[in-house]
């Protein structure tokens, strides 16, 4: 598969011959990193997939407007992380239920979810994670899973390094206290 | 290099504060169906299109798009035309509905250094003629028209 550049695929896209085509190489480019960032937030398969539809519509929309001024992925990344956290907040009021008690819903259905396939260990790990608060779990599946440099996050999140550094080192605090005690 | 002295240096990180953590693999529990990454292009590209076609063809943006089209400038100026005549018209109307007050008040104001004294008295004996009455029966400002010119009532109802 031939791989473009972003300015390749953004200018394809803003041809109104070639529009379509850029924005299928653009979702191509960067559907499986976006799902898997989602996929770490709302844990379950099909609620993916919904934000990940529901947030490639909004690119769709508003590509058109994006003024180059931050690198492509990072204002992807952006929606997406936006699409999870008001994904999780409409949860949380469609059903009356708080948001700690979301994570609680999330975890007891992850064993039983046939699209999950951690051992025992990696369960406990999950459920550490989902204790923690949405901002902070983002924070943490940033830096430890996809290894993302603070300065970036910084962009997406529009929050300082510094506070970055904080959550980030609260929250590992946090889970390897519940995996020591486990 | 880079990307190996960047992950080092967060193992590092994660080996100091959270030991345990740190022994663990950092890989990935969750899957996803069969093909998935292979068909939800295609899904997000119909859904998109099934979206635009929608836009396109609601009502209200049929009608967006008639005003944005060369019979936007005409309609605009038809319709300023048309609020602008209303208004006038409803001025005009106001113009010519003027009240009894407002037709005395116009000729108490206008009229009375025009009208010729000699007529005046002439219409004040008309009307005293008529009603057969006294002289109480004399308007104040007719009396005091006539105390400013000296002219004696009595006079004038013994002449006539």
């Amino acid at each position: 598969m031939i791989h473009y550049s972003d300015k390749e695929i953004l200018d394809k896209f803003k041809n109104p011959d070639t529009r379509s085509y850029g924005f299928n190489l653009l979702t191509r480019k960067y559907q499986e990193r976006l799902y898997w960032h989602i996929r770490k937030m709302v844990i379950h398969h099909d609620d993916a997939n919904d934000v990940i539809q529901n947030m490639f519509i909004k690119v769709w929309k508003g590509l058109d407007n994006f003024r180059e001024e931050s690198e492509l992925y990072t204002w992807l990344y952006r929606i997406a992380t936006n699409e999870s956290i008001t994904f999780l907040k409409r949860k949380k009021t469609k059903f009356f239920i708080p948001i700690t008690n979301i994570e609680k819903q999330l975890f007891s259905s992850l064993e039983s979810d046939n699209l999950y396939e951690g051992d025992e260990i990696q369960t406990l790990l999950q459920k550490a994670i989902l204790t923690l608060p949405p901002k902070q779990r983002l924070i943490f599946n940033m830096k430890f899973y996809e290894e993302m440099k603070y300065e970036e996050m910084s962009k997406i999140l529009n929050t300082s390094v510094g506070a970055l550094k904080a959550s980030y080192h609260h929250a590992v605090k946090k889970i390897e206290k519940l995996l020591k005690d486990n | 290099m880079k990307t190996q002295k960047k992950i080092s240096t967060i193992q590092e990180d994660i080996e100091q504060f959270a030991p345990t953590l740190a022994t663990l693999k950092k890989t990935n529990p969750f899957k996803v169906p069969n093909n998935y990454f292979e068909e939800l292009p295609t899904i997000v590209q119909k859904r998109c299109v099934e979206l635009d076609n929608k836009h396109k063809t609601s009502v209200l943006h049929q009608l967006i798009s008639v005003l944005n089209h060369q019979l936007s400038i005409p309609i605009a100026m038809l319709f300023i035309l048309f609020y602008f005549g209303i208004k006038n018209i409803k001025i005009d109307k106001q113009n010519h509905l003027l009240s009894s007050n407002d037709i005395s008040e116009y000729f108490d104001k206008e009229m009375i250094n025009s009208i010729d004294e000699n007529v005046l008295v002439e219409v004040i004996i008309e009307s005293y003629q008529k009603t057969n009455s006294n002289k109480e029966n004399i308007n104040e400002d007719e009396i005091d028209f006539l105390i400013d010119n000296n002219i004696d009532i009595n006079a004038i109802v013994n002449e006539f």
